[in-house]
């Protein structure tokens, strides 16, 4: 512990501890809510924008639901899009970029120009077209469409299509210079296939970056996530999340600009630990990367 | 120079055409049409008069045919007709984009402004509690949400303090020039603040690189002060990378603007976008894209212009296949 907590600072200790209490939290919401004896769906119209108080420690929203539960509740459905997103996307990018790197040549080229298009491109016009799709038309069932689980998928799916060019960048950094090595050589000179000498040899010796680029794009995926509920075309209430909860806390800002605060403050501190940790990760595993300390989770370098 | 120039023209171009088909068949999948949202409006229409309206806008014909269609129009300057405002698309676009525009352009004026003197202080001690302070504050500026950030300094500056309004982009007296400069305040401080982060940062590393090159230690040698040191030779060459991270930032900033104006209630082409598809204006939502999308192509390629400029060394030839 203490030699994890040597290496990666105590900035990056810190991020990681919140990070941990973050999930925690929200992985016990219904514990809490048992140990409150509130429900966290209970809608209490003469409640409504209370204050905090013993019974609600963050007091009440705009339908009198308790806003701490919400704000678990919430975690987890932020949390996990997060994680599964920025997993998902790290895969394609992973995929991508070890191709770009172990095949070089015109395929680099192509799949490189291809990411640079996506980054270049302003992202957040084209996710709203995505995400305001009718999935009806696509043939789904008009209830399979409106499902939480077909919502949620939906979401990690658009994110993950977006959130792939920075992995696939460091991936294919290191993919290129691994195949020039001699453990590389060695094993197409025995006659494996590309696929199995990319596959097996290249890319566990890539694991450092693709740590960090799925680190970083934890970050990344949360704020697209929390605009896009924000927005009205993400998670949908009256399921919760730390983005969604933003939407109705704007028209009661003169009202009670306390529900503005919560959600954003869980959606910054996650997004900074996630940012801080991922470049101390960065530092930590590469140390040629200690004297630049550069580099950003905006932008995909 | 010239041949490369015409390749990317070209290029951009094709992402442009793929880009309008790829979203005219997303659209195509959004929601309701046209002609759902006239029978919701009017309960005496036939099932006859559907159909008849059906054929009057083409949409009882196949999707690959409506997009053809639609292009040959656009490329003759048709680019169609609003639902949401009445309105010729283009008339909006033209109204929206300056808008747009001068919002993007200050900040990104406001973030090189905060971004050069935060990075030169920052890169003079790295490591130093000014550099540790200024790594901190970028941190938070990537991090945070941005339409987070436009709420807390609505509720700082417009609610709790009241010296700002909270959005819109002319006071209800119609003021003058003071009164438009003050509704742009927050916007701009929202949309730049990510973009100054992201500067700093990049800035940063490239002058401490650049402080650690042999030609500062010869400036040095020579006996010129740490200030012309520093602003006159490591600057200099620590700017390029930042000319190439402003082209690639620019689909940020208008992403940006889109959360920005919606947030400020700023008619802009972000704004326009967004309730263009909230509202099915296929049409606005189409060409409001697209333009976003040229934008972005055409800023990339300026910055890749403005490199080739200031770095003698770099040289551009169209490259085969490319």
């Amino acid at each position: 512990m203490s030699a994890i907590v040597r290496r990666l600072g105590p900035g990056a200790s810190l991020a990681a501890a919140i990070l941990v209490a973050l999930a925690l939290a929200a992985a016990a919401a219904p514990l809490v809510e048992r140990a409150l004896g509130l429900d966290a769906e209970a809608v209490d119209l003469f409640g409504r924008l209370a204050p905090p108080s013993a019974a609600h420690p963050l007091g009440t929203d705009e339908l009198g639901r308790d806003l701490l539960l919400r704000l678990l509740y919430g975690g987890r459905v932020s949390l996990t899009v997060g994680v599964v997103a920025a997993v998902a996307a790290a895969a394609i990018g992973t995929a991508i970029g070890l191709a770009a790197g172990y095949l070089g040549g015109r395929t680099d080229a192509v799949l490189m120009r291809f990411a640079d298009g996506v980054i270049a491109l302003p992202l957040l016009p084209l996710l709203i077209v995505l995400a305001a799709v009718d999935l009806t038309k696509l043939g789904l069932s008009p209830e399979a469409a409106a499902s939480e689980t077909v919502l949620l998928g939906r979401l990690v799916v658009l994110v993950a299509l977006v959130g792939w060019p920075t992995t696939a960048r460091l991936v294919r950094a290191a993919a290129l210079s691994l195949r020039r090595r001699e453990f590389v050589e060695a094993a197409r000179a025995l006659g494996f296939s590309p696929l199995r000498v990319a596959v097996r040899h290249v890319l566990p010796n890539a694991a450092a970056p693709i740590l960090v680029a799925t680190t970083l794009a934890v970050g990344n995926v949360v704020l697209f996530e929390s605009v896009l509920s924000f927005l009205g075309l993400g998670i949908r209430p009256p399921t919760p999340s730390w983005g969604n909860m933003l939407t109705g806390a704007q028209e009661l800002i003169w009202e009670s600009p306390r529900l503005a605060v919560w959600p954003g403050v869980l959606i910054f501190a996650t997004v900074v630990s996630v940012n801080l940790l991922g470049d101390a990760l960065r530092d930590a595993l590469d140390p040629r990367s200690r004297r630049r300390a550069a580099g950003g989770a905006r932008g995909g370098e | 120079m010239l041949r490369y120039l015409a390749g990317r023209i070209v290029q951009a171009l094709v992402v442009l055409l793929l880009l309008s088909a790829a979203t005219y068949v997303l659209l195509g999948l959004m929601p309701g049409d046209p002609i759902d949202l006239m029978v919701g409006a009017d309960p005496r229409i036939t099932s006859q008069d559907i159909a008849r309206l059906k054929a009057l806008q083409g949409l009882d014909r196949p999707l690959w045919e409506r997009y053809l269609h639609w292009l040959g129009a656009a490329l003759h300057g048709d680019l169609g007709y609003s639902r949401l405002y009445t309105q010729p698309v283009l008339d909006i676009v033209a109204d929206r984009m300056p808008r747009t525009l001068v919002l993007i352009g200050l900040a990104l004026a406001v973030a090189l402004a905060v971004a050069l003197p935060a990075a030169t202080v920052a890169a003079r001690n790295p490591g130093g509690i000014v550099d540790r302070g200024v790594n901190l504050l970028c941190f938070a500026g990537i991090s945070v949400p941005p339409f987070w950030l436009a709420l807390i300094l609505i509720i700082v500056f417009a609610v709790v303090l009241g010296w700002l309004p909270a959005g819109g982009t002319v006071g209800a007296e119609g003021g003058g020039l003071l009164d438009r400069a003050a509704h742009l305040v927050l916007p701009v401080a929202t949309l730049a603040a990510a973009s100054v982060a992201a500067y700093t940062r990049h800035l940063r590393a490239a002058l401490i690189e650049a402080l650690g090159e042999d030609y500062v230690r010869t400036a040095r040698a020579k006996g010129l002060s740490e200030r012309v040191v520093t602003m006159r030779h490591a600057l200099r060459n620590a700017l390029l990378p930042v000319v190439t991270l402003l082209g690639l930032d620019l689909g940020s900033l208008v992403s940006g603007a889109l959360v920005t104006e919606t947030m400020f209630a700023q008619p802009g082409m972000g704004k326009t976008i967004y309730d263009a598809v909230m509202g099915n204006d296929y049409n606005l939502a189409l060409v409001g894209l697209l333009v976003a999308a040229a934008a972005t192509l055409l800023g990339n390629l300026a910055a890749d212009l403005a490199y080739a400029r200031l770095d003698p060394r770099i040289v551009y030839r169209a490259e085969p296949g490319a």
